[in-house]
C-alpha cells in the first residue's frame, strides 16, 4: 500500500514536471517579437517600479569611488584640455584650408534603464526613452564612459538595448596609441577581448581601446576599455588581449541614443548637450586671439589626411 | 493560498535582487544565486511540485531578462525544483549543513543553464569555467542560504 502510495506522488511529481516542461517549450517555441514584447512587458511592469530607485542607490553608492577618481582625471583633463584647444584650433584652420564640411553633433535621445538580465555582465538592458519615437533598432546606446551598445528592438515604451557584454556582439576597435585594428567581443559573455590583432602589433598593457568606426554601426572613438592582459596565441598567429571594459552597469541609471547626427566635436570646446533640440547646433567657436598671419601654400601632391578618430572624443566627419 | 503569495513574492524579489543589488557585491565576478535559494526553500519544505512551481516561475521572470532565450532558465528553475523535491526525501533536511549543500549542487545544476545556453559555452571550455566561476559562486550561494534559509522558512511556513 505504502509503495502504491509512493508511485503515485511519483507519477504526480513526474506530470507536474512534464507540465512545466511543456510550459518552458511553449515559451521557447513563442516568436521573437512575441518573446521581447512579454519580456518587456513583464520587466516593464512588475520590476520597473523597483529598478529605477534600485538603480540609484547604485549610482549613490559607487559614486563615491568616482569622486576620487575623476578629481585625478580632472587635474590631468585640465592639462589636455588647454593643447586640445590649441589643437582644435589649427583644427579648424584646416579644415577651412581643405575644405571639408564641418561636424555636427550626435542627435541623443536620453532613456533611463528599467531593468536588466540578472548577471554581473548583463548582455541585455531593457530601457524607457524619453520620447520612444525615433529610437529604432541598431541605433548605438552610449554614456559618458563609452559605448553600452545598441539597440535590439524598440516598442512603443520600452526599448532593448544589447550591451557591449553579449556574446554575439562585436565592434570593430581601435588601440588609440598605435592605431592597430581588432574586434572587441566578449569570450563566452565572461571576459572582454581584442580578437584579430596580428602577432607583431604594438599594443602594451594600459593602452586605451575605442571603437574605429568601420562597422558602420558604431560611431568612432568611443570608449571601450584599457587593455589589461596580452596573451600570443601562436597556432593563430595573433594576440589574444584581455580589454579591462570601462562599461560598468553597477553604475549607470541612464544611456543616451544616438539617433542620428554624426560625431561632435572635440569635448573641450562644446559643453555637453543632451537635448535633440541642441544636438544640430553648429560648433560653438572659442573666441580666441586671431592667429598670427601664416603664410600657408597647398602643395601640389595630396595630402595625407590624418585619421580623425585620433581625436579624443571621435572626431570622425 | 498565503504561502504560494509568499513564495511568488519570494521569487519576483530574488530576481530582482539578482538584477540589481546582488550585482554590486560581486566579489572576483563571483555571485550567490538567489533564485535557487527560492527555489530549494519551496522544494525543500513542500515537495516535488512546489520546486517545480516556484522554479518554473522564478525562471520565467529571469527569462524576462533575456527574451532571445526566453524558456531556458524556465526549463532550468523547473529541473532544479525538480532535484530539490526528489533530494528532499534522501538528505536530513532539516540540518542547515544539508540545506547549503544541496543549494550549492543546485546552482552548479543551474548554471549548466546558463553556460551551455545563455553564453553559448562549449564542453572542453566548461572546466575552466567550473573553476573560475561555478565552484566559488556555488559556496557564495550556500553560504547565503545557510544565512537566509531559515528566517525565509520562518517567514513563508511559519515555525514548524
Amino acid at each position: 500500500m505504502l509503495l502504491f502510495n509512493r508511485r503515485i506522488w511519483h507519477r504526480h511529481d513526474i506530470a507536474v514536471l512534464i507540465a512545466a516542461l511543456l510550459i518552458s517549450a511553449v515559451l521557447a517555441l513563442l516568436p521573437s517579437g512575441l518573446k521581447t514584447a512579454l519580456g518587456s512587458g513583464v520587466v516593464g511592469t512588475i520590476f520597473a517600479p523597483l529598478e529605477y530607485p534600485a538603480s540609484q542607490a547604485r549610482s549613490l553608492f559607487s559614486s563615491w569611488k568616482d569622486n576620487q577618481e575623476l578629481r585625478q582625471r580632472l587635474a590631468v583633463a585640465s592639462l589636455e584640455n588647454i593643447s586640445l584647444k590649441e589643437a582644435a584650433q589649427e583644427n579648424d584652420e584646416f579644415r577651412k584650408l581643405l575644405d571639408l564640411r564641418s561636424r555636427t553633433q550626435w542627435l541623443l535621445r536620453p532613456a533611463r534603464v528599467v531593468g536588466r538580465e540578472p548577471s554581473a555582465r548583463a548582455s541585455a538592458l531593457i530601457v524607457e526613452p524619453n520620447n520612444p519615437k525615433g529610437v529604432g533598432q541598431d541605433m548605438p546606446a552610449i554614456i559618458d564612459r563609452g559605448l553600452v551598445g545598441k539597440v535590439v528592438s524598440s516598442g512603443p515604451e520600452y526599448s532593448q538595448v544589447a550591451t557591449i557584454f553579449d556574446k554575439d556582439s562585436r565592434v570593430s576597435a581601435i588601440v588609440a596609441r598605435s592605431r592597430v585594428l581588432g574586434i572587441f567581443r566578449t569570450d563566452r559573455g565572461q571576459r572582454c577581448i581584442l580578437d584579430r590583432v596580428p602577432l607583431r602589433s604594438d599594443v602594451r598593457k594600459g593602452d586605451t581601446v575605442l571603437t574605429s568606426g568601420y562597422g558602420q554601426v558604431f560611431p568612432s572613438g568611443l570608449l571601450l576599455g584599457t587593455v589589461e592582459k596580452i596573451l600570443i596565441d601562436k597556432r593563430q598567429l595573433t594576440l589574444n588581449i584581455e580589454i579591462n571594459p570601462s562599461l560598468d552597469l553597477n553604475r549607470i541609471s541612464q544611456i543616451f541614443i544616438i539617433t542620428g547626427g554624426v560625431n561632435p566635436p572635440l569635448p573641450s570646446l562644446s559643453p555637453v548637450k543632451t537635448q535633440d533640440s541642441l544636438a544640430s547646433r553648429p560648433r560653438r567657436r572659442i573666441a580666441a586671439p586671431p592667429p598670427p598671419e601664416m603664410d600657408i601654400r597647398l602643395p601640389q601632391a595630396p595630402v595625407p589626411v590624418p585619421d580623425e578618430s585620433e581625436l579624443p572624443g571621435g572626431a570622425g566627419q | 493560498m498565503i504561502k504560494i503569495i509568499k513564495i511568488l513574492l519570494l521569487a519576483w524579489l530574488a530576481v530582482f535582487l539578482q538584477s540589481s543589488v546582488i550585482n554590486m557585491v560581486s566579489p572576483w565576478g563571483l555571485m550567490p544565486n538567489f533564485l535557487v535559494i527560492v527555489i530549494a526553500l519551496a522544494g525543500l519544505r513542500e515537495g516535488v511540485s512546489s520546486g517545480v512551481w516556484a522554479g518554473l516561475l522564478a525562471g520565467f521572470l529571469a527569462d524576462c531578462y533575456h527574451p532571445p532565450t526566453m524558456g531556458l532558465f524556465s526549463v532550468g528553475g523547473t529541473i532544479t525544483g525538480y532535484l530539490t523535491g526528489m533530494a528532499r526525501d534522501r538528505i536530513y533536511r532539516e540540518q542547515l549543513l544539508s540545506q547549503a549543500a544541496l543549494t550549492a549542487v543546485l546552482t552548479l545544476v543551474y548554471q549548466l543553464f546558463v553556460f551551455f545556453g545563455r553564453d553559448g559555452g562549449t564542453l572542453t571550455s566548461y572546466p575552466g569555467y567550473f573553476i573560475r566561476f561555478g565552484l566559488g559562486s556555488a559556496l557564495l550561494t550556500a553560504l547565503a542560504a545557510a544565512i537566509i534559509l531559515p528566517a525565509l522558512e520562518r517567514w513563508t511556513f511559519g515555525k514548524r
